[in-house]
């Protein structure tokens, strides 16, 4: 239920907007309930010919109004509550984020990782609706229901108590009836579907494996029959659904019956005007308007409970990364660009054993260094320990003279460029993912950049050069040329201290020749850290130190 | 379009009529209640009868009410179960489809599109086939249906009916289509401003390399009103329709009424039936507004129906299993020959490779190399069958490759390739791929030999490990398992993409000694970028490139 509390501050800040389209709302029911109500009355008293149609003209009037106002009711309510529900949007996202930021790169490294961005991505698509799907609908029910109560009680309290009752009847049980019923099919549609999801991921990515090693038709067997268990779990899903709405269109008809029944005694009785029966009769199912959509809204909560736990959960979850140390209290600055690393241990959490143990490392200002071992040998770990992107629990990392911890992030990555192994492109323009290195940079120093890092003839080739889009995850280029548009990027950059993962996978060897003479002036002055396992590359740095599980070997 | 969505599925037809039946008989029920409450008023009211005396009538109202619902349920059960049916057998179909139409159609980008159409785009079909469909028969049916009855009482009526009908679907047609333009490339651009979210979530990480992650704060804020604006100003558009409809059935039933009370003083028509006919007015209207809400369900799912058909109607690129062919026997292993070949993807405007010619003999090795994009991988391509010479032909044994049983050839080759795909399930499961329950022994064999054990029995759970629920395995890591996986399957022939590419020269090394030895006796080709796996081959061939 907490989780529900907090979506509600979400929507409070447009409190008085929710307010307006909430009424809107009813009006545009109650607009109908008038003008059905207008219009049964209108023909029952014309139908006994009164002397004058002067005494008509009222009911004439109302009918052309509420006829007209439903439509105009209807048309700005859907507005309102419909930029209610971006304004809330808007909010979630921002919070969201701002929640994430600090913890990006516990976040992104699990293989999982998709998954969660991917249930943000649905919790946020479901959770910007509470308002307009979850939040409304009762509130205009109980506007609804009121209001009805209060019309038909002129004509007499128990007219009123039955429309009263059945719409709580109907609003309430049928609703609660069909979610319990709905909600062992609904976890295991779910499931089902992630399952298919899943089993044809599979398929699609893996299709070539499947093929050469005999599997293929296992897989498609395998999607066919879950796709046979979830017709059939939908199949008694349809079936409790379409009870429930017959039911829903029972109660509503019933419930007029009821009133007609009613209505019709109290006539013969002569307690009540005859004129009045068609005006009770139509005012009943006008009210039942406000009562059908309940059922959905029902379920509606259900699912906004479980992604709003969800969604909050993950926000609480994920582990922060770097802290600064309370007692920094001013912006400090390294002192030079050399790197100090004493007795460093890291460890990442629910693994057993340590991924860095024990290291020792002095990197000279302006020395280059190259870090050879396999992979999984805690390579990119030291690499992220030193962009102030992993913390660290044991020993001493120093930049400049400086302990990391007491430096502010965004002063590490100042002095420090990355090159990671699997770069991230976003679904932007080459031009644009270049310049988020270094927003100011010119025409010049662009092309400088994609010079340098031997993509030259790749963007001449493009018909759009760098306006390119570069798809998502910058699927539009190969993984060798990814890394090198990763390397004009850090060029960019330019920052004192540069950490290069394996840049040059993919160049054949004349262009890797080209690389090298190029990036000679590049790093010329640089502190450089260059992980490596081609063996080429070593003669070119001034020292070599090996990583082996985790620990430091030359 | 709506035709194939049946084609094939005879019980989904009859399904289709079932409910378009079913919502008729609804509709006439709708009037029989109508009638029947509109007599019953008009004895109460005007005719003075007793209570007593209404109770028959009464009671068989109400059973028109019950007989009613149930009819409802019937409606609303067969149309859900005919999506069921149909998205059910859409998507066993699409999948059959696509894995025939084989990995050449399936990669790269193009993959990801293709999950999306077959989980969500065939899901996408459930509104247009269970109400769209239905309603749009109904839709005709049930106003007319009502009109028939209106003409005998009331023709007065009847002319104001017959007059807005065609109008208001007039107006809906005139709304959506000059709407529905910019709609379309607004909803187009909202689609674009949503996947920021995601883009931004998934590239934190070098957002903050750079120092720019804060500044995203501001600029989701700003997108995301920038997304309200431009939403809102394709709602104020898209809510037109409904409103214009609403507003037209409204006014109707208002001017109806005021009619009906006019001439009920003059007493040109009685209460009964002018009772019955403002009872019956909305129903008119109530068909064409349904299918107008699913208007944009319509679209939707015309579009995604679209999507479907496109994958159902392309053409496979490579061999079909199902084509059959010849089995060749062999004791001493194949030999792979190119003659001649030449391919070239259909609509590029240059060949990958031209007249390629180049034999393997039996047992013995080939190592391609050359520059990023010169058909290397291509060529493996070929090999497998997952596409076609252009022209020119393949020869296994000196058979070619177009007459041989392709499953069977599948079966004696075992493949590395670049960008191996990790399985759901356990490191085991991904290792033995190619017979699922061989044992352990044979798992670890395989493991140890593609220098993947180590690092395996490192791991939470060993080879029990659930893929899933690790860290992502490291490049080398992957391209070990993707090793051992092709060791363990034991094929005559071995080829290999890259296969030591993310590897270490420790592990280089480590693995070529080991592939030296396990690959006496069989034919491989492999494709290298370093120069230390051509100590492998008894013949190197450059490819796209000047032979050194």
């Amino acid at each position: 239920m907490s989780a529900l509390v907090k979506l509600i501050a979400f929507v409070k800040p447009f409190r008085s907007r929710a307010i307006l389209a909430t009424v809107l709302g009813f009006l545009t029911i109650a607009a109908n309930i008038g003008l059905m109500g207008t219009s049964g009355y209108l023909i029952a008293h014309a139908a006994l010919q009164p002397e004058t149609i002067l005494l008509l003209w009222v009911p004439i009037v109302g009918v052309r109004f509420f006829g007209l106002s439903r439509g105009v009711f209807r048309y700005v309510e859907r507005l309102t509550s419909h930029d209610v529900t971006f304004r809330i949007l808007a909010r979630l996202r921002v919070w969201i984020y701002g929640e994430l930021e600090p913890k990006a790169v516990t976040l992104l490294q699990s293989r999982r990782s998709a998954d969660v961005l991917g249930s943000i991505i649905s919790d946020v698509e479901q959770l910007q609706y509470f308002y307009l799907r979850v939040l409304a609908p009762p509130l205009i029910a109980i506007m609804t229901a009121v209001l009805g109560f209060v019309i038909l009680l002129q004509f007499g309290l128990g007219l009123g108590l039955i429309l009263l009752g059945m719409m709580i009847f109907g609003g309430t049980l049928i609703p609660w009836i069909s979610y319990r019923l709905a909600r062992t099919h609904g976890v295991k549609d779910t499931e089902l579907k992630a399952d298919l999801y899943v089993q044809t991921g599979d398929l699609v990515a893996g299709m070539s494996e499947l093929l050469v090693n005999g599997q293929l038709d296992r897989t498609v067997a395998r999607i066919e029959q879950l796709q046979t268990e979830l017709d059939y779990v939908r199949d008694k899903n349809n079936r409790v659904m379409a009870a429930m709405s017959a039911a829903m269109l029972g109660i509503v008809n019933i419930t007029m019956w009821f009133v007609l029944v009613y209505s019709v005694f109290l006539v013969s009785g002569a307690r009540m005007e005859g004129w009045a029966i068609p005006v009770t009769v139509l005012i009943t199912l006008a009210c039942f308007e406000a009562i059908s959509p309940l059922p959905l809204a029902f379920q509606n909560l259900a699912q906004t409970r479980v992604a709003a736990e969800h969604f909050f959960g993950i926000a609480a979850d994920v582990q922060g990364t770097h802290r600064i140390d309370p007692a920094c209290m001013e912006d400090l600055k390294p002192a030079n660009r050399s790197i100090a690393i004493q007795g460093l241990s890291v460890r990442y959490e629910g693994s057993n054993t340590y991924a860095l143990q024990d290291i020792h490392l002095d990197v000279g200002a302006g020395e280059h260094l190259a870090i050879v071992g396999e992979s999984g040998a805690g390579k990119s770990t030291l690499q992220q320990v030193l962009a102030a992107m992993v913390p660290y629990q044991e020993g001493s990392v120093k930049l400049g003279g400086i302990e990391l911890h007491m430096l502010k992030e965004e002063m590490v990555r100042e002095w420090i460029s990355v090159v990671p192994q699997n770069p991230y492109f976003f679904h932007a323009t080459i031009e644009e993912n270049l310049r988020l290195a270094k927003p100011s940079a010119t025409k010049d120093e662009l092309e400088r950049a994609i010079t340098i890092a031997q993509l030259g003839p790749l963007v001449q080739s493009l018909p759009d050069g760098l306006n390119t889009l570069v798809g998502e995850w910058g699927m539009r280029f190969s993984g060798g040329e990814r890394q090198r548009f990763a390397l004009a990027r850090a060029i960019l950059h330019d920052a004192p201290i540069v950490l290069l993962d394996e840049p040059t996978t993919g160049l054949d060897a004349s262009t890797e020749q080209a690389f090298w003479q190029a990036m000679e002036t590049v790093l010329q002055g640089k502190t450089v850290l260059w992980i490596t396992h081609s063996i080429e590359d070593l003669s070119r740095m001034d020292r070599v130190v090996e990583l082996k599980q985790g620990q430091l070997t030359r | 379009m709506k035709k194939r969505l049946f084609e094939q599925d005879q019980v989904a037809k009859k399904m289709l009529v079932g409910s378009i039946v079913l919502g008729l008989i609804g509709g006439v029920l709708i009037i029989v209640q109508a009638v029947y409450l509109a007599r019953v008023t008009d004895d109460a009211f005007l005719q003075g009868k007793s209570f007593m005396q209404l109770l028959p009538p009464l009671y068989i109202l109400l059973s028109w009410i019950v007989i009613r619902s149930l009819v409802h349920f019937g409606a609303e059960y067969v149309s859900a179960q005919m999506a069921v049916r149909v998205k059910g057998e859409l998507r066993k179909r699409l999948v059959r489809r696509i894995s025939e139409l084989g990995p050449a159609y399936v990669k790269g980008e193009r993959g990801g599109e293709l999950l999306s159409t077959i989980v969500e785009g065939v899901e996408q079909l459930e509104i247009f086939v269970a109400k769209y469909l239905p309603q749009l028969a109904l839709s005709i049916m049930l106003p007319f249906a009502v009109f028939i009855l209106v003409v005998k009482i009331d023709w007065v009526t009847a002319v104001v009916l017959a007059f807005t009908f065609p109008l208001l679907i007039l107006f809906m047609i005139l709304i959506g289509v000059t709407t529905r333009q910019r709609t379309e490339k607004q909803f187009k651009m909202l689609g674009l401003l949503g996947g920021h979210f995601l883009d931004v979530l998934r590239g934190l990480t070098t957002l903050k390399l750079f120092n720019r992650s804060k500044a995203q704060l501001q600029i989701i804020a700003e997108i995301s009103e920038r997304h309200r604006q431009a939403t809102m100003s394709t709602l104020y558009l898209a809510f037109l329709s409904a409103f214009v409809m609403e507003l037209f059935a409204t006014l109707s039933t208002a001017v109806i009424a005021v009619f009906l009370g006019l001439r009920l003083i003059q007493g040109d028509i009685g209460f009964e039936h002018a009772y019955l006919v403002l009872l019956l007015a909305p129903e008119f209207y109530l068909p064409v507004r349904a299918l107008g809400t699913q208007f944009h369900a319509g679209a939707n799912g015309t579009a995604a129906a679209q999507r479907i058909f496109a994958v159902l109607d392309a053409a496979p690129m490579g061999y079909l299993a199902r084509d059959g062919g010849r089995q060749l026997v062999s004791s001493y292993g194949f030999s792979i020959q190119f003659d001649k070949v030449t391919f070239q993807y259909p609509g590029a405007d240059k060949p990958v490779m031209q007249e390629l010619s180049f034999i393997v003999k039996a047992g013995q090795h080939l190592a391609l190399v050359g520059p990023t994009g010169a058909g290397k991988s291509t060529i493996l391509e070929l090999i497998q069958g997952f596409i076609r010479p252009t022209s020119g032909r393949i020869l296994i044994n000196d058979v070619d490759l177009a007459e041989i049983d392709i499953a069977w050839w599948r079966n004696q080759f075992a493949m590395v390739s670049q960008t191996a795909h990790l399985f759901n399930g356990t490191i085991a499961d991904n290792i033995r791929l190619s017979k699922p329950d061989a044992g352990m022994v044979e798992v670890q064999l395989a493991a140890e030999r593609a220098y993947a054990h180590e690092f395996i029995m490192q791991m939470k759970d060993g080879y029990e490990t659930v893929v899933d629920e690790v860290p992502r395995l490291s490049g080398g890591q992957l391209s070990r398992v993707a090793l051992a996986r092709a060791i363990f399957k034991n094929a005559p022939v071995l080829m290999m993409d890259e296969p030591t590419a993310q590897l270490d020269v420790e592990s280089e090394q480590a693995i070529i000694r080991a592939l030296s030895d396990y690959l006496q006796g069989r034919t491989a080709i492999f494709v290298v970028h370093r120069m230390a796996m051509t100590e492998l081959a008894d013949q190197v061939i450059e490819i796209g490139g000047v032979t050194e």
